[in-house]
This record gives structure tokens, C-alpha cells and sequence, in this order.
């Protein structure tokens, strides 16, 4: 707030006379010295907890009040922190090429690590919005991740990049449809007041006493400004051409205007957020609510009011006693977007490092996702874990998709290998492998199967070309394959650039070839599609450009003359991968998909709901995917009803828990019956031990709280855990009661089958060395994976092994113990107590059940039924 | 009233005890059932209602029917439900398959054709007016014969070639088999009836030629016969719910011999405790009887009463149906109680012996255990006594049928609505252990 001295100054200069008269009146709050309080994570405590105070900030360079902070999220962001300072230090980066008129300004993004006064670090994403009233129309704003963990920032700088890139994209998308309309709007306003001054010029008017020298040089002045605006527009308008978030601010204002259609009297749908300044607090506040003036920038396509121009004041100077407009007044529908991803970015990194990063490894366990192994929820082990299962894509093989959805960075990290595997197997094999792995389907369905025949087909084997395209040219530290670039973001990326960018954007042809391919199949009509090297080859000789003849716009004004070459350049980029270039033309130049991200509506088709066209904010929302969360993840929001809460509880209170947990570790059905008044109980336990339940995701339902329904043998196949109440008909059916576990709540007692091995006792015998759940359940999850392991030999060596040949005995008795007989050797081999077995044998099982479910062929009518095992295992009575 | 009522539960509660005494206990299995091998089942579920029948289709299909008056196709490898044949509006009562359609009759007077592959009507029979109990396809010919108030000859294109009235005093056929000279038996009531078929091969309009003729009605049982079986080519056996079964020669239609007389076959309360509910018959020998809640074993061939084989309490209520699987590696019996009883042999403890049984090709030497000279020197006072095995509960009513699937397993059906196949995991487990290598395998990830 450098900027501000010389106005506080000049307030009490004008206001001296005022003062007189005994009001205490302020000045306004912008002028006043802010409240400095102690650096916030100087404390010991907080500096602990470094997940705590995270926050993102968006500043402004004020042409008025110099650097100054806007907003934080959270609202309460960095309490205590002296905003205004740290504003200062990261707007302190002069980002702006020295300009003689008008041009395109990069981005940059840049990690600030502040050892001093500080002690934080930020990543800094700069950006400049267009304003017609501020000087030289641009407004410089950046916004800040600001963390106490360095590590986070470095390790995820990639996710932080390309999630930051877009949020600007947001911003300055909104911002320049603004912009362009203000433009015009003031243009129409000059050319009506030009029209004014030459009447006034032809039949001069001497009382006004306007000399015609002071009309000539306004319409001299007129002109220029004309000529001016033309040439930023003729910059601009091409730009606009990002059919996709247009489509998705167009969503939000039709879904606005409905809204004040139907409720007039709330305004819920202003613009403004909380702000620093006090201008909240004034009536002026409502600037930005949709129900506001028709020249609102919320009106970006809505054309009801016709626009009469009016009359320009010439001897306008920069005014600098009004304030500017705010951030969402320049981005409008922009920036409620922009805001609503920044939250999501929020939302997900302000998790401890160690959590993004446990996240990020595990995640990488969800591929291929038929052979996941998940305990509790919670990814455990997978078996076949970094094998490219990727013939999975003919058509034949079906995913769930949301297993697929993973992060940027992973995929750059496997990217050049996968994409790689990815291009031989797709385009070359995949005919001679979809035949070799149809082993179940019939003659005629493989025969029929000609490669890429199928819709689905393509769209799954799209974006894996996509990927390829960005991947292969082993760039790209900026992962724009998961979200399509926008052809704005790489031409500003384009390699013509100042030195001093310290963002690491080198952007090679490959990006860009990526994004003309997606344009090319978007628009097919659309010929504004800017690739690197048209670019380069044109900048000379460009003629039209003007004073503003800037490296950047020369290059923009070039991408709209070179309409042959930009073909050539797609052809050639499209011959480069002559099979699924085709592909990708063939598909999409269908319009109503031609709006969607390609990898989006692949990735995640429950997205339907949301009527804007893809929500890239789901991306960074925690939801489980397929169903399961990472153990870092679970143990970060662990809420009352994740499993395991309240174990140490259980395990202290009930005796002989080790039987049930064996029945749930080896599949068989476990109940908790108890009284209605033991309600809280029953939920309890179930709570607690579906801790244990393997193969447990969230979508499966295999785990019911509280039921006072009959339990009946058809609620077998679906069902691991339940609460059942304990009425006065019967509970269960009495053929369940063979083939179940049960803990009675109400008489204390146990009826399981006995529990002989040893795995078990090892965790429960840990019961007493931790204090609060989320360590035990921890602990157990790692006692999961020790399980896991074993299971995964057991899975590779003896189910995928030689030893399981076993000869075409007549005789099912014989058959029976021999192969009972060949696991236990096997079992005894890997150092597995003989009791323990079954476990070792549940969890091999699940696994080989989950890939023959995921691959066998779709069929149309009815649904494969999952097998249940009885075990004839007689039950003993416990005490509890 | 209330005294008079007391006098009358309780001396009926006497009653039952006395009766008791005679009787012995219905045995529960082992303690773990280790000789069991059927440890997984598949649990199918669309019918609504009781289901009656099950329809073998081939190795891996089969069609259920029953009270919902819908058939289901199943794949009962995995469990899928192929296609659901709609239709009928009233209970089905029969279904049979006839070279690749499948026939249903039901009570609303209709009989289906139905496509096996695509689950397609194909004809719809309107002609019979009452409803159709039974039906049977005459071998090596494309007719096919339904019974019920009249019986009915009718083409594989669903043409009616020749109609036979009978009197109304007469009851309703509801069984019908097919033995030699395209003769055909049928059972209503306590009334054997034996019609004759004659197709007329290689005329261009055969069918209308082909002709239904009745030959001979056989001397009737003194109760309702239930059961009705061929025995070989030679001969048929009928049984009937006071518990006689008599064997029949086909060729001259007149009864051979007659097992299981029994006097005061009535019982307390006439419940037909003897009650022959289902027959069937091994290497053509030896005939398997359901007999109340029990089941005997006669040797057809034998000189005397050829009792080999009685068990008087195998289940706690009538049994429905008995069948044996794995090559008679077992018997299976389900009844009313809603289990299924797995009876057998367990393998003895000299594995040598093992193995020379179970490499046997004769299902009796499988089942008993037991050569078949020794087989032969049985008779009623030396018994083969089958030891309770396993029991299958998961039905939560009567079991109404089942039928053996092999190495497959066993598909049963209840009154509960479901289908349940029975699996042995064991060898379930080595088959997803071969399927999973085989997806792998096909995957290039695998090196």
C-alpha cells in the first residue's frame, strides 16, 4: 500500500476544513494503517500442525493503492496474517514486458519461498485482466497458494500448475469477453460522439465557445482511440473461441436468468465475495448482482437491451478517485468459475503432505483396477498392480470408469511408457489380441468384432491417443493431456518469450499438435486454430499489424492470416497418426459431444447430473474412487461412520472378537442381532468391524448398519455385515443361521465357527498400545498388507501356477482333498498357520472373482450371480 | 369345549407318540458334513411363485417353470438369466424339450412352443378346452402327445392331427411317458391307459395320416398313482400313494411283480405314509422309490420281494424327488422339509480300495461300495444301508425338484421361488483359477 501515502495525504488535505466541526469522520478503511498482528506460524503449535492455515490469496497490483490483497480462501484464511505485506512481496514481481500498446501478457507461475519474515512458501500464479478504464487496459492480479509445507508445493507442482492454469483460464476467458464487449460498447460511444462533434463542426454554435481548433483535435483524439480499440479487437476476437467454456458461461446465465425469473425478491445470485475493502458495506455492493443494470457484466449473452451510445466527455483524464472494478466485475460468469475451482484446489491440498503424497502411491494401485484388493474401504494391495492390462479395451471388457480417473501428474509420470504401449497395442495388435482374449466369447462375436467398429470402443481408445500425442514428446511438465488446452492457453505458451520466465511452460509442438487435433475435431469449421509453427514461419511477414507491433499480437494476427498453412499443419499432424487421427475426426466432429472434454466424458460419465457440460472441479474432489479410498485419504476425514471407528472400543469391551473377525476375513456373513434399544450398539459394532471386511467398497453395500427386516438367504450373496433388530417373529431366516456368524448383543454371546490361527491374535494383541482409532486403524491396514503379500504369492504361484493341475478325478471326494490338500502345502510353504489358510485362500479369491466379472463379455439380459460359499464349519458359543 | 378339546390334542399328542415309537429318528449329518462336497451355491432369483419343474437344456442350461407361469433359461455356470419365456397366464404344468424348441403346457388350456435359443414364442396351441396337465414327445418322430381332459396329437408345427375324447367320469391324465412301438402310458388318477402312436414315415403328408389309437386300459391301482417310470425296453413301473409299485412288461402289458405291498397303507390321519412320490431307475435294474419320508432300493431282476435297500425316516417330511449324481457317486433326495440329502458312502480309509471304486464305471458299484456279485447275493434280509452325507438348506420350502448338472453341479428349485445351484467350490476354484490365467495370459502386460 506504498501507493497510498500521498492519498491519505490529500484526504486530510481536502478534509482539513471539516474537521473542524468535531465529527470524528475516517477516512476511508483502504487508507487505513491495517492491524499487524504476530506472523501466525511463528508459534510453536501452529508450526506442528502445518495442514493448518492454508489458504489461497488473490492480490492485485492497484494502479491506485499499489499491491493489495482481495480475498482468501478460506475466508478466515491466514488469520492474523498480515495480508497487506505478503500481498507486497508477491505482486512484487515485475511479470510485465515493457509494452508500447497493446498486447497479450503471458502468465507466469512461480514458487516464492519466504525464510524471513514469513516463513512460508507460496506458489504464485500472475495473471493480467483487461479493463478499459484502467491504465494501459490491463490490470495485473496474481493469486497465491500460500503453505507452511515447502514440500507440498515442490512435489506437487505440476498438479498446482496445470490446476492454476485453469483457474486463470477462467478468469481471463471471462475477463476478455468483457473486455471485447466494453470495447465495442465504447467504440459505438465514440463513433455517436464523433458524429456529435462534426454537426457541432459543421454549424459551429459560438456561445458554446468551442473553437473548431479544440473539435478538431477532439475528433483527432476520437479517431485515435478508434483506431486503437479496432486493433485490440481484431487481437481479441479471434481468441474468443473456446466453444466449451462459452457453452458453460452461457449454462450459468440461462440457469441465472431462470432463477430471477422465478424469485425476484432474493438476490442470490451477485457476484461479489467478501472483499478487503469496505466497499462490501456499501449500497454500491449490489454492482454485480444479476437483477443489476442492463450493461452488467453478467449479461454476457443475453441481448434484450439494445445499447444507445453516449456521449463521450474528450477532456477525461485518468481518473484515480474511483475505485476500479472488482475481479469479478472484469471476468464475470469467469470468475464464479475460476472462484468455484480455486476452492476445489483448496479443498484438496490443503491435506498434509504426507497425504497427497500417500494418495498419489496408492492411487497409482487403482490400475488395472480388476485385481484391486481393498480392506475396509481402503485400497490394500494390487495384484497384478503396474501390468498394462490395455487389450481391456476392446469392447468386449467393460471398467468401471471411475477407476480409470487419475491424476495428471501419474500420467505423465507412466506417460511415455503407457502411451507408448498404448500406440502399438491400439493400433497395430489389438486386432490380433481382442481375438486372442475373446476365449469366452463365441465364434461368431469374435469374428464380428472388426477393431474400432464399436462407439464405445472409440471412446475408450481416444484419450488413451491423446495422451499418447502430448506424451511422446517427453515434455510437458505442464500435463495439459488430462484437460484439453485451450488454443488461447498455447499460443500464449508459444515458445516466443520473454527470458525472465521462470515458469517452466516450454510447450513443445507436441502440446499444441494435441490441442489442433482437439480443435480440428471440435469445430471442424472453426479455422482459428493457432499451432506453434505457422506461427513462427509467418511473424515476418505479417503486415497488418500496427503500432501495437508487439512480438505476441504480431504472432496472433498471424494465426488468423495463415488459414492454408494451420491446414497443412493438421493434415501433417493428423498424418502423423494415421490411424486414430482419422478416428478422432470420424467421432467427433459430431456436435453435441464437440463441446466435452474428450477424457472427461470417458472419465467420468456420472458427471450428468451437473448440467454445466464437464465439471472439471470433480477432478479435485475426494470422492472414493471405485468406490475406495487411499489409506491416507480415509485416515485424514475419518467421520463417525468410517469403518474401523470405535474398534479399540470393541476389542476392549468384547472377548472372543477374534472368531468374528475370522468369519469376516474369510467371507462368511456376519450379523450383529440385538434389540431395539441396543440399537446404538449393534450400529457400533457394525461400524467397527467392517474395519475388516475385504473387498469393501463404498458403492457395494455389503455392509448394513441397522435392518429390521427379516434376514433372508437372498440378502446372502450382497451382504458381509448387518445390524439385524431382534423382534418377536424371527429375525432370520432359519437357513441363514447355518451359514452365518452372529453376535448377540443382548445375551453376550458369540456363535462362530472356532478361529485356529495365529494372524489374527496379532492384531488384536496390539489392542492395548494405541490410544485412538485412527492409529489402530492404521496399524491394521498395515497389518493388511503383510496379509495381502502372502495372498499375492498364493495368487501368483499356485492359482496362476503350474500346481493346480489336478487330474479329472471321477471322484468329487477325491478331487476335494486333493486340491484341499495341495493349497495347505502350499500355505504351510509361505509360513501361514494351517487356521489361516482360508483367509489367504478368501482374499486370492476375491481377486480372481473381480477379473472374471470385469472381463467376461456384457451380456443383455440378466446379471452374473456371485457365488456364495457355505462353509458346513459347526459354531461354537462364546462368551462375549 | 375347551375340556373337549384338551381330551382331543391330547389324546391325539398320544397318538403321535405311539406312532413315534415305531418310527426311528430322522439322523442329522456329521458335524461339518467333511464328506459333503456341494459347498457353494449360486442363488437365482426371478420366479414369483413356486417353482415346479426343472428342464435339463444341455450341458449348461437349463429352463425352470412354475406357479409365475414364466419360464427362466439359465446359464448355471455363472448364474445368468438367458431369457425369460412370458406368456402363459396361468401355472405351467409341464415342460418338455422336443429337438430344439421347448414345450410348455399350462392350466389356462394353452400349449407353447418356444424357441430354445432365442427364447421366442413360436406357436401358441389354443385347440385342448380344459388345461393341459402333461406332455410327451413320441421318440425318433417329430410329434408330440398332450394330456389332460383329452389327449392330443399334435406335429412340431404345432398342428393338432388327431384328438381323443374321453368320458368325463374320467380324470384328468397327468402322466405321460413313451415306451416301446411308439406306445404311449397314461396315468389319471388311479387309471393306467395305454394309447398307440402310429407315424407314417416317408408319405409326403405323413402327419395327417399319422394315427392315436387306444389299446388297452391296465387293471388300476388302489390309489393315486404318483409315479410312473420306464424301467428298460422291456418293461414300466407304476406307483401309487399306498405305497405299491408294480412293474409292467411293455410288451404285453400285463403287471410282472408287484413290491412294497403294504396293508394298512393309509396311516393316521391318512397321510399315506408309504406314498410312492418319484421312481427312478439305475442300469435298468435297479429302482430307486421314494417312499413317504423314506426311500427303498428293489432289485427288479431279483427272484424274491427284491428289497435291497429301505430307509424309513431319511427326512422329516414326504420326499419329492430322488435322483442320483456323479455317476452315482451319490443319491440325492429332496423333500418337503426344504433340504436336500446328500446319501452315499464315505471313502473308506484303504485308499486302495478307493481307488479301485472310483475308477468303476457301474453306478451301483459307485454307490454302494460294493461289487456286483456282492451286489447280487443281497436280498431282503442282508441291506445296504446309504449313509446320510451332507444336507443342502438354503430352500426355505419344499424342494420341489432337482436335477444333476455333473461336474456342474446340482440346480434345485422350491417353493420359495428361488433356483439354487449347488457347487462344489473346490473344483469352482480351479476353474476361475484357469479362467483368470487364461485373461491374463491374452494380455500383453503378462510377460
Amino acid at each position: 500500500m506504498f501507493g497510498e501515502y500521498a492519498q491519505v495525504a490529500s484526504y486530510f488535505g481536502q478534509n482539513e476544513a471539516v474537521e473542524g466541526d468535531g465529527n470524528m469522520s475516517y477516512p476511508p478503511s483502504y487508507l487505513l494503517p491495517t492491524f499487524n498482528a504476530a506472523n501466525p506460524w511463528s508459534n510453536e503449535h501452529n508450526s506442528k500442525h502445518g495442514t493448518h492455515g492454508d489458504f489461497i490469496i488473490i492480490a492485485e497490483f492497484s494502479e491506485i493503492e499499489g499491491p493489495k490483497p482481495l480475498l482468501t480462501i478460506p475466508s478466515d484464511g491466514g488469520h492474523g496474517f498480515d495480508h497487506n505485506a505478503f500481498s507486497v512481496k508477491i505482486m512484487a514481481v515485475d511479470h510485465q514486458t515493457s509494452t508500447t500498446g497493446f498486447s497479450i501478457s503471458e502468465d507466469t507461475q512461480v514458487i516464492l519461498t519466504d525464510s524471513g519474515e514469513f516463513e512460508v512458501c507460496a506458489f504464485v500464479h500472475h495473471f493480467a485482466l483487461y479493463d478499459h478504464e484502467a491504465r494501459g487496459f490491463v490490470r495485473p492480479f496474481c493469486m497465491a497458494y500460500v503453505t507452511k509445507e515447502e514440500r507440498k508445493l515442490v512435489n506437487f507442482y505440476e498438479e498446482f500448475s496445470s490446476q492454476f492454469r485453469k483457474v486463470a483460464q477462467f478468469f481471463k476467458y471471462g475477463n476478455r469477453m468483457c473486455f471485447v464487449k466494453d470495447l465495442e460498447r465504447h467504440s459505438k460511444d465514440l463513433e455517436y460522439t464523433k458524429g456529435v462533434l462534426i454537426g457541432r463542426f459543421n454549424k459551429p454554435m459560438p456561445e458554446q465557445g468551442c473553437t473548431e481548433e479544440a473539435i478538431y483535435k477532439d475528433l483527432q483524439h476520437i479517431q485515435s482511440s478508434l483506431a486503437e480499440i479496432r486493433d485490440i479487437l481484431v487481437i481479441l476476437r479471434p481468441l474468443l473461441n473456446d466453444k466449451r467454456l462459452e457453452s458453460r458461461f452461457h449454462t450459468l446465465e440461462s440457469r441465472a436468468w431462470r432463477e430471477s425469473n422465478k424469485k425476484d425478491k432474493l438476490d442470490s445470485l451477485s457476484l461479489q465475495e467478501q472483499w478487503f475493502t469496505e466497499r462490501g458495506d456499501q449500497p454500491a455492493s449490489k454492482y454485480g448482482s444479476f437483477n443489476d443494470a442492463p450493461d452488467n457484466p453478467l449479461h454476457l449473452f443475453e441481448k434484450i437491451h439494445a445499447y444507445s451510445p453516449k456521449l463521450v466527455e474528450m477532456k477525461k483524464k485518468k481518473k484515480f478517485d474511483r475505485t476500479l472494478r472488482s475481479l469479478h466485475e472484469l471476468c464475470s460468469w469467469g470468475a464464479k468459475e475460476g472462484m468455484k475451482k480455486m476452492r476445489l484446489i483448496y479443498e484438496h491440498f490443503k491435506r498434509e503432505a504426507m497425504i497427497l503424497e500417500l494418495e498419489r502411491e496408492e492411487t497409482s494401485l487403482l490400475d488395472p483396477p480388476t485385481s484391486v484388493l481393498s480392506c475396509g474401504q481402503c485400497i490394500t494391495h494390487n495384484f497384478l498392480s503396474g501390468l498394462s492390462l490395455r487389450p481391456a479395451d476392446c469392447p468386449a471388457l467393460s471398467f468401471p470408469a471411475d477407476l480409470l480417473q487419475r491424476w495428471s501428474s501419474i500420467d505423465t509420470l507412466e506417460g511415455s511408457f503407457g502411451s507408448f504401449k498404448s500406440v502399438v497395442s491400439e493400433s497395430s495388435l489389438t486386432s490380433a489380441q481382442s481375438n486372442d482374449s475373446f476365449m469366452l466369447a463365441s465364434e461368431g462375436f469374435c469374428d464380428d468384432d472388426t477393431l474400432f467398429s464399436q462407439p464405445s470402443d472409440v471412446e475408450k481408445s481416444s484419450p488413451s491417443v491423446v495422451r499418447t500425442d502430448s506424451n511422446l514428446s517427453g515434455s510437458s511438465s505442464m500435463t495439459e493431456s488430462d484437460t484439453m488446452p485451450s488454443v488461447y492457453e498455447s499460443c500464449s505458451n508459444s515458445p516466443i518469450k520473454t527470458p525472465d520466465k521462470t515458469m517452466n511452460d516450454d510447450i513443445t509442438l507436441d502440446n499444441v499438435e494435441t490441442s489442433s487435433l482437439e480443435q480440428t475435431s471440435d469445430i471442424p469449421e472453426d479455422n482459428s486454430v493457432i499451432t506453434t509453427e505457422s506461427e513462427i514461419t509467418i511473424t515476418t511477414c505479417n503486415s497488418e499489424s500496427q503500432n501495437t507491433s508487439e512480438s505476441d499480437s504480431k504472432l496472433t494476427d498471424s494465426s488468423v492470416d495463415s488459414i492454408p498453412d494451420r491446414g497443412q499443419m493438421i493434415n501433417s499432424s493428423v498424418d502423423s497418426i494415421p490411424d486414430t487421427g482419422q478416428m478422432i475426426n470420424g467421432v467427433y466432429i459430431d456436435p453435441p459431444s464437440s463441446d466435452k472434454n474428450i477424457l472427461r466424458q470417458y472419465s467420468e460419465p456420472d458427471d450428468t447430473t451437473d448440467t454445466t457440460p464437464s465439471s472439471e472441479g470433480t477432478r479435485l474432489t475426494r470422492k472414493p474412487r471405485g468406490g475406495i479410498y487411499t489409506v491416507g485419504d480415509l485416515l485424514f476425514n475419518l467421520r463417525y461412520d468410517s469403518p474401523g471407528i470405535g474398534v479399540l472400543q470393541v476389542l476392549n469391551k468384547y472377548n472372543n472378537i477374534q472368531h468374528i473377525i475370522y468369519s469376516i476375513l474369510t467371507g462368511r456373513l456376519v450379523l450383529v442381532v440385538g434389540q431395539a434399544k441396543h440399537e446404538m450398539e449393534v450400529i457400533k459394532l457394525v461400524t467397527a468391524l467392517s474395519l475388516f471386511l475385504p473387498n469393501h467398497r463404498r458403492k457395494h453395500h455389503a455392509v448394513v448398519e441397522w435392518s429390521s427386516k427379516p434376514f433372508r438367504l437372498t440378502d446372502l450373496p450382497r451382504i458381509k455385515i448387518a445390524g439385524v433388530c431382534r423382534t418377536e417373529k424371527r429375525s432370520i431366516e432359519s437357513v441363514v443361521k447355518k451359514y452365518c456368524s452372529i453376535i448377540d448383543v443382548d445375551k453376550k454371546v458369540i456363535i462362530a465357527p472356532t478361529y485356529q490361527g495365529t494372524l489374527i491374535h496379532s492384531i488384536i494383541s496390539k489392542k492395548k498400545c494405541f490410544k485412538i482409532d485412527a492409529d489402530f486403524i492404521a496399524f491394521t491396514h498395515c497389518w493388511f498388507m503383510e496379509i495381502a503379500a502372502k495372498a499375492f504369492i498364493f495368487y501368483h504361484s499356485f492359482c496362476l501356477g503350474s500346481t493346480n493341475i489336478i487330474s479329472h478325478h471321477s471322484s468329487v471326494a477325491c478331487h476335494k482333498q486333493q486340491y484341499c490338500n495341495s493349497v495347505k502345502g502350499f500355505i504351510t510353504k509361505l509360513g501361514i498357520h494351517e487356521g489361516d489358510s482360508p483367509i489367504i485362500e478368501y482374499f486370492a479369491e476375491i481377486i480372481k472373482l473381480l477379473q472374471i466379472d470385469q472381463t467376461s463379455l456384457p451380456i443383455d439380459e440378466g446379471f452374473k450371480v456371485s457365488p456364495v460359499t457355505l462353509s458346513y464349519q459347526s459354531c461354537q458359543m462364546f462368551r462375549c | 369345549m375347551s375340556v373337549l378339546q384338551r381330551l382331543w390334542t391330547s389324546s391325539s399328542k398320544d397318538k403321535q407318540k405311539s406312532d413315534k415309537q415305531l418310527i426311528p429318528d430322522v439322523e442329522d449329518p456329521a458335524d461339518g458334513q467333511p464328506y459333503n462336497p456341494y459347498t457353494e451355491i449360486l442363488i437365482l432369483q426371478h420366479h414369483k411363485d413356486i417353482v415346479r419343474l426343472i428342464l435339463p437344456i444341455d450341458d449348461f442350461r437349463c429352463a425352470t417353470a412354475g406357479d409365475d407361469s414364466k419360464v427362466v433359461i439359465w446359464d448355471i455356470q455363472d448364474g445368468c438369466s438367458l431369457h425369460v419365456l412370458s406368456g402363459h397366464d396361468h401355472p405351467i404344468t409341464c415342460m418338455i424339450i422336443h429337438g430344439e424348441i421347448i414345450l410348455t403346457a399350462s392350466s389356462d388350456k394353452t400349449i407353447r412352443v418356444w424357441d430354445i435359443f432365442n427364447g421366442q414364442c413360436l406357436h401358441i396351441l389354443k385347440e385342448h378346452c380344459s388345461s393341459v396337465k402333461s406332455l410327451v414327445s413320441i421318440p425318433e418322430s417329430t410329434l408330440f402327445v398332450s394330456g389332460g381332459r383329452d389327449i392330443c396329437l399334435w406335429n412340431e408345427n404345432g398342428q393338432l392331427l388327431k384328438t381323443l375324447q374321453r368320458t368325463d367320469t374320467e380324470e384328468d391324465i397327468c402322466i405321460m411317458i413313451s415306451i416301446n412301438h411308439n406306445r404311449i402310458v397314461t396315468a389319471a388318477d388311479k387309471q393306467l391307459v395305454v394309447f398307440s402312436v402310429t407315424p407314417v414315415d416317408d408319405d409326403e403328408d405323413k402327419d395327417v395320416n399319422s394315427e392315436m389309437s387306444l389299446i388297452k386300459s391296465l387293471p388300476p391301482h388302489r390309489e393315486v398313482i404318483h409315479s410312473l417310470i420306464k424301467v428298460s425296453k422291456s418293461c414300466f413301473a407304476s406307483g401309487s400313494i399306498d405305497g405299491m409299485i408294480v412293474l409292467w412288461t411293455a410288451h404285453n402289458l400285463l403287471p410282472a411283480k408287484y413290491f412294497n405291498t403294504i396293508t394298512n397303507y393309509q396311516g393316521a390321519d391318512k397321510l399315506y405314509p408309504y406314498s410312492i412320490q418319484c421312481m427312478f431307475c439305475l442300469q435298468e435294474q435297479y429302482l430307486f422309490a421314494a417312499i413317504g419320508s423314506g426311500f427303498g432300493i428293489f432289485d427288479v431282476s431279483a427272484s424274491k420281494d427284491g428289497l435291497i435297500c429301505r430307509k424309513i425316516s431319511a427326512h422329516f417330511s414326504k420326499i419329492l424327488n430322488i435322483g442320483m449324481t456323479r455317476d452315482g457317486s451319490y443319491m440325492l433326495t429332496s423333500s418337503e422339509d426344504g433340504s436336500i440329502r446328500l446319501w452315499g458312502k464315505p471313502p473308506s480309509s484303504d485308499p486302495e480300495i478307493n481307488e479301485k471304486l472310483n475308477n468303476s464305471n457301474i453306478p451301483m458299484e459307485k454307490f454302494t461300495r460294493l461289487s456286483s456279485e456282492e451286489l447280487k447275493r443281497l436280498n431282503g434280509e442282508n441291506c445296504i444301508e446309504p449313509e446320510l452325507l451332507g444336507e443342502f438348506i438354503a430352500h426355505s420350502g419344499a424342494v420341489q425338484t432337482f436335477v444333476d448338472y455333473d461336474k456342474e453341479g446340482i440346480v434345485s428349485c422350491g417353493a420359495d421361488g428361488l433356483v439354487i445351484v449347488w457347487k462344489n467350490s473346490e473344483l469352482q476354484k480351479v476353474k476361475r483359477n484357469r479362467m483368470v490365467a487364461g485373461i491374463l495370459s491374452n494380455h500383453d502386460g503378462i510377460v
